[in-house]
Order: C-alpha cells, then structure tokens, then sequence
C-alpha cells in the first residue's frame, strides 16, 4: 500500500473538518437569535431544569407546534452547565455539523462513489451556503441533531442489509426514534431507506417491507401529534397545494444550484394561480427534471438523488398551506433532503473531470471550475454565518425583498423587542396588526411594551386582548404578565386570581411554572403573607434552581421574618447566580443591623464599586470608624 | 419472497376494474341524491318565505339527509339556529356548511357571529379572517372585528378596521354608528370597568 493510498482517508477526514471548521467559524461568537431561540431557549422555563419534572414537561409539550422533545433536552443540558452563554450552544450545533459531514462522507464511500467524488460530495454538503441558517441558529439544533441520528439510522440500516445483522436493525430503528424526537422532518425515514434499497439493489420483497415496519409503527404517533398541533388552511384547495408543491420542488433545486440571494424565508412571488408565471416555469422545470431522470434511469445515482430528494421533501412541500405559516419555504429544510444533489454533482463533476484529463488545457479549466466554486459557496458561507450576528439587517433584508407581510414585521418587532428598541418594535407589532389582525401573538407584545413603558391601562387592554384571542399557551403568559399589572396598579386580589388561572392554563399546557409562582410570590410578599410567598418561592426554586430573583425574594422575607442568617445565604445565592448588584445593599444593610461592621464595609465598597457615583464615601467612613472603635 | 412485477400489474389491472364496475352505479346514485337535495332545498326555502320555519327546517335537515355534502341546507339551518339563539347548534351547522363549501364568505361571517356570542373569541377572530381573506372588499368582517376590539378596549384597532369598512362604502349606517361610539370611549378616557370580561371565554 502506498503513502498516498494509506493516509487518504485520514487526510480526507481532516481536510473536511478543517474547512468546515473554517468557513463555519463566524457563528461561534454570534448571540442568541430573537426568531425562535426566545421560544426554545431563552424564555423557555423547560429548559432551565434537569429534574424529573422538567424533563416530563419537555416531552409532553410542543415548542411553537413543533415536538421536539430531544432538541429542547439538548438545551436543557446545556444550560445545566452554562445557563444562557450562547458559545456551548452555537459549539454543539458545530461539532454536530461536522460530525453529520463526516456520516455524509462515510455514506458517499459505502455507496462506492469514486473517492474524490465522495470527498467533493461531502465538502459540498459542508460549505453549502444554504446549511448557515441550520448551524448559525441555536434553535435548528433540530436540523443538525435530527440529521445526524438520521443518518445513523441509515448507516446501521446499510450494516444490516450487509450483513444481516438484526441489531444493527434494532439500532437503525433506535436512532431513528431519536431523529423524530428530534424533529419531526425524520418522518421520511422508512420511505428513505427504500431509496437505498433501490440504490443498493436490494428486491422488493415481502421482508424488505416487513423490515420498514417497525418505522412505522413509531411514526405514525409523532406525525399525527405534530399534525394535531397544527392548524390548517381551510381555504386551500387541491389546486392550492399543487400549485405550491410544484414551485416548492423546484425552488429548493434552484436555491441549491444558486444559492444567491439567500434570505432567512422566502415567499412565491404573486398570487397563488395556475396563471402565476413562477408556477408556469416551476411546472416546465418540473417535466424538464422528471424527464431528464426518465432519459437517465439507468443511471442509478441520478435516480437515488431525485428520489431522495423527493423522498425526503415530499412532506413539506405544502408547509405554508398545509400548516397555516406565513412563508412557504426556508434553507434549513434542505439541510438533508440536498444530500443526494451533492453526491449527484460531485459524482457529475468527477466524470466531467476523467473527460477533461484525456483533453488538453481542459483539465486544468475543469480544476479552476471546481477551485471556484468551492470558493465561492466557502465565501459566501462564511459571510452569511457574520449576517446572523446582526439578526435586525437580516430582517430588513427579507423585509424589503417582499411586499408587507405580518409575520416578518412581527419578527423584526421582536428583534427590536429583545434589543431593546422598544418604540420601534411598538410601531413594528402595531403595523402586523394592522397587515393582519388575527396575528395573535402581536397583542401580548403590545401589552408587555406598554407594561414596560408603565402605561398600565393599555397593557391591561392589549393583555386581556391576548388572553382571549391567543391559544392556551399565550393565553398563561397574558395572564401572568396582567397579573403583574394588576399588582401594579394595587389591585392585589385580582392580580392573585390572574396567577391562579395562569397557572391553570400553565398546568393543562405542561409549562413550566417557575415565573408564575415567583411572580405570585411577590404579590403575597406584599400582602405579607409571608408563609404563602415561601411556599411559592420554594416551588420556583424547586423548578429553576439558578433563578436569581427567587433566592433574593426569599432573602426578603427571610429577612422580614428575622431569620437574618437564612436571609443573608439567599441574598448571596442570588449575586452568585447573576441578581443584580444592588442586592449587596441589602447584604450590608443585613451585617449593618447585626453590628458586624466589617462585613457591612465589605459589601458597601462592594457596591460603591457598582455604582460609584452614588456617594457611598460618608457611609464607608462611618463604618470604618466603627471598625476603629471596635478594635479600640 | 420477491414480489414479480408481473404480480403486481396483475394486482393494478383487477383493482382498476373493480373500481369501474363499482365506481359507474355509484356515481349514478349519487347524482339522483344530489338533485332529490335540490328539490327539499327549494320546497324548504318557499315554507321559509310563508313563515314556515319549522317545516322549513324539517325540509333542510331531509336535504342533508340524501345529500351530506349538501352546504346551502346546511348554512340556512344554521341562520335558522342563528334565530333561535341555539347556538351551539348553528356553529355545528355552519361548521359544516363551511366544511362543504370553504370559500362562501357569508357561512364564515355569520360563523364568526356565532362564536362572538358564545364569547369564544378566538375563533371568531380566525372565522373573520377567513371570511376577509375570501373577499376583501367584503365590509362585514371589518366591522364585527371592529367591534370586537371595541369591546376589548382596543380603540385605535377598532378605528382602523372601520375607516377600512368606511374606505369600502362611506355612507355605512353601522361603521359611522360604530366610529361615533369610539370617538365617545376615547374622549371618555376608558372609564370603563377594567375587569374580566365574563362574557367572552378563554381556550379551555
């Protein structure tokens, strides 16, 4: 064995990690995005506890009609260790993307593709411009941990149908229970390993269907739970869905082989009808594609990659109409389905290139072909990943690409939102309301940027608004939120029923139901009923046991209660874990009444070192006077 | 056991026939269906003008009878429901109607109707929606909605969804009535009551 021959595949393997490394590298220092991650992540209480309790609510619920049960125990994990530091999150979704690369790559060597066929194949998969939207977003973590149990399944699939092993049967079907849970686009599945059937010469026989069985058999209740938490369209009709099936497949092909411009959703330009020129050319396309696979059938991976491709996007390509979103389609679901376009390139190219070496000069411009295109698909890959760092450009991009519609205003509101431009997003969620009306979810934000700016009676307005036009999901968090304005505005009994009923709907929806109790917590504080507000706080606890504002909270009514040492070990839990500093002020104040002046001069320096312009000086010289005196 | 293909055209060929042996007298007798509905939906809409309301329904219901799919006997059940104020009935009714025919606008409208007075007004909003995206210069939908976030407290949204419906028809009795009642709330200062609404009910 040569040098060449026995060190190709390692260097193959640290060649693609390192270029996958290199052009994703931009996403590791990005933040946490405003689209999707506040609903998987960041304002998720599901996500802020690994006890038993959590983690039954995490498989219980869906995350914006998606279940996703093993993404959001990803997060849970993770924030077990870091709590909201974006790096761990935007880390995993890379090292599992260059871990699906190399699966892909593997895949490509079992399907016997020429090595640099396989190597182009898996470095296309790699750096193609439509995977950012699936690494650079925390909340994808569905694509990437989906992919790489879905191809794990594939892979101990093709170990079974080599060497008959039923474990390996066992542990495809296992990993392929890991993908759905993962998200809910593995429900192709079994219709996928038919395609390598096909691939793999494999006859139609009664054991082939009998083996893709078991898929099916846990399928089926995930695809009927994530069809039941979605709504439905009423007014699309057959023609509708063929309409957007049509443009739906060839627009992925297109976005594939061009990838430019990419915008974060895309729309089908004008109006849904036969008569809609886009659809006329996507249905020419379409005949052009089937008949161009029908002309080389005998060409069997031209024939995988269409039906895989087919395979694998059939059950999204009526997304928009058949779950009610507003865009019809998204990079992140080709972030698999492309697999068999880029072994269908890479293989095309590999022979494009066996031609070119029998032909003078043509070898070396079929070389500078592919040296560009890698180039350009890494550039423009590398650039995209910088463009999610600031989310506000990427919406006004996709904002300005498309006449007004609800759902980008919405989202570029809570972009703002979380920013904290909060007049701008006032204006952006009014503006959704206006395109649309039924856009729900709008109210609630309205409400809480009027309870913020402290315009009480219009957040008590806009939350009622939410309360009875959201789902019962919304509708807890209205609740809750009017709660607090109630508190706010004194009216203490109302604002407990509030927390009561939010707390009800939290329960039937298996929400996490820390913010409630805290929140209610409070509201007994005031009412100084001490014995009911511990009981809250405790509970808030119990679910979040990093929750800052609980620690401090309780400290306080340790504190009332004259329990000062249990009120001063809360109060420094909660700077521990990121309360904010004026808690010190509470610390010395503690230390202060039990005469212990140098711990008291201890947290005032610490708090003049927060807030130095706050004249701490007369407060520290008297301390240290006292300290003098005592040693005196 | 390999499946041959000769096997499986043989499969394809006998089930095509059934399907025409089976699929001709059904069609038939579906026709004749239809067009017995046709004549209970006509018999019933006379009995209706003649003030027979109840042998005008007894008729519709006959006509849904033979013909489930039948969804004009179904949207004039359900106004006659609207009537009686049963309205757990009319939504029923209507859902069916709309089921049958999605894009009449008035079935969704007057759908709408029913949800608002049962206080269900999430999917009231999405009824009205519906209706709206049917026809857009269908001025009813703006002005229940209107009333809807007038009833909410939600002026400056009531007021954009009647300066729609007045954009549509100026001299609109009900959106000029509805555009004075605002004015009157806002300069009121909402002195309203700003508890629940116990009249409308959540998603339970």
């Amino acid at each position: 064995m040569t040098f060449r021959e026995k060190y190709k595949l390692p260097l193959a393997v640290v060649f693609l990690v390192l270029v996958t490394a290199l052009v994703f590298s931009p996403v590791l220092s990005n933040p946490f995005s405003a689209y999707d991650d506040i609903h998987f992540l960041t304002k998720n209480a599901n996500v802020r506890s690994l006890a038993p309790e959590s983690i039954k609510n995490i498989f219980q619920s869906d995350v914006v009609g998606t279940y996703v049960p093993l993404t959001v125990l990803s997060f849970a994990v993770e924030y077990y260790f870091v709590g909201y530091s974006p790096f761990l999150y935007h880390l995993d979704n890379f090292l599992l993307h260059i871990a699906v690369v190399l699966l892909v790559f593997w895949l490509a060597r079992r399907m016997k593709l020429p090595f640099p066929a396989a190597l182009a194949g898996a470095l296309i998969f790699a750096i193609h411009p439509m995977k950012v939207e699936s690494v650079a977003w925390i909340s994808e973590r569905k694509d990437v941990l989906y992919a790489f149990f879905y191809l794990g399944a594939v892979h101990q699939y093709l170990s079974y149908i080599e060497n008959h092993r039923k474990d390996c049967l066992f542990y495809s079907i296992l990993l392929g229970v890991f993908s759905i849970l993962s998200k809910p686009m593995a429900l192709s599945l079994p219709f996928i390993l038919w395609v390598f059937d096909y691939y793999f010469r494999r006859p139609l026989s009664w054991k082939a269907i009998w083996d893709k069985v078991p898929y099916f058999c846990y399928l089926l209740p995930v695809s009927l739970l994530t069809l039941h938490v979605h709504q439905y369209d009423p007014l699309a009709t057959f023609s509708d869905q063929i309409c957007v099936s049509i443009w739906t497949f060839i627009f992925y092909i297109k976005k594939f082989l061009i990838p430019y411009p990419l915008e974060i959703v895309y729309y089908i330009p004008g109006k849904l009808a036969v008569t809609n020129p886009a659809i006329i050319v996507s249905s020419i396309l379409l005949l052009a594609t089937v008949a161009a696979v029908w002309k080389f059938r005998r060409h069997r991976l031209a024939v995988f990659a269409f039906l895989y491709y087919l395979g694998s996007i059939f059950f999204i390509l009526n997304y928009d109409l058949l779950f009610f979103v507003d865009f019809s389609a998204a990079d992140r679901f080709m972030y698999l389905p492309g697999l068999g376009l880029c072994f269908l390139l890479a293989d095309g190219g590999y022979r494009l290139y066996r031609w070119a070496i029998r032909k003078a000069y043509w070898k070396e411009v079929v070389l500078i072909l592919y040296f560009s295109v890698f180039l350009v698909f890494g550039i423009k890959t590398y650039y995209h990943a910088f463009l999610w760092r600031n989310e506000i450009v990427m919406w006004n991009k996709a904002i300005g690409a498309y006449p007004p519609k609800a759902f980008l205003h919405d989202i570029r509101g809570t972009v703002l939102y979380e920013s904290d431009h909060k007049a701008e997003a006032l204006e952006e969620f009014l503006m959704t309301l206006k395109l649309d009306p039924s856009y729900d979810p709008s109210y609630f934000k309205i409400g809480k940027i009027y309870m913020d700016a402290g315009n009480l009676k219009k957040a008590f307005d806009y939350l009622t608004a939410a309360i009875y036009l959201g789902d019962r999901k919304s509708g807890a968090l209205a609740y809750v939120r009017r709660g607090v304005v109630n508190a706010e505005m004194g009216l203490m009994d109302d604002a407990l029923n509030d927390f009561d009923k939010g707390l009800k709907l939290s329960k039937m929806e298996k929400m996490n139901p820390t913010v409630i109790y805290l929140d209610r917590g409070k509201v007994y504080m005031l009412r100084r009923e001490y014995e009911k507000a511990l009981a809250d706080f405790n509970r808030a606890l119990r679910t979040d046991p990093r929750l800052a504002q609980a620690y401090f909270a309780r400290g306080v009514v340790y504190e009332e209660r004259g329990k000062d040492g249990l009120a001063l070990e809360d109060y420094k839990r909660a700077v521990r874990f990121g309360g904010d500093p004026r808690i010190f002020l509470r610390v010395a104040a503690v230390y202060e009444k039990k005469r212990d002046w140098k711990n008291a001069f201890r947290y005032y320096s610490e708090l003049s070192r927060f807030f130095p312009k706050a004249g701490w000086k007369n407060k520290l010289e008297e301390l240290q006077r006292k300290i003098t005196d005592e040693n005196q | 056991m390999k499946i041959s293909s000769q096997k499986w055209i043989k499969t394809a060929g006998v089930l095509c026939l059934v399907i025409l042996v089976v699929g001709g007298p059904v069609l038939v007798w579906w026709h004749s269906r239809q067009a017995k509905a046709q004549e209970y939906f006509s018999e019933a809409l006379k009995a209706g003008h003649s003030g027979q309301a109840d042998r005008a329904m007894t008729l519709l219901y006959s006509a849904t009878a033979v013909d489930p799919f039948f969804s004009p006997a179904y949207s004039l059940l359900g106004w006659y429901q609207f009537q009686r104020k049963e309205w757990r009935r009319a939504e029923r009714l209507l859902l069916k109607a709309v089921r049958c025919s999605p894009r009449n606008k008035k079935d969704w409208s007057l759908l709408a109707e029913v949800y608002y007075r049962q206080g269900n007004l999430r999917e009231f909003l999405s009824a009205i929606t519906t209706a709206n995206r049917i026809d857009s210069r269908y001025i009813k939908p703006y002005l229940q909605r209107a009333m809807m976030h007038y009833d909410l407290h939600l002026y400056e949204l009531a007021l954009s969804d009647v300066s729609r419906a007045l954009e549509l028809d100026p001299q609109n009795a009900a959106a000029l009535e509805l555009k004075g009642m605002i004015a009157r709330a806002v300069a009121g200062g909402g002195q309203e009551s700003r508890k629940d609404m116990k009249y409308f009910r959540i998603q339970e």
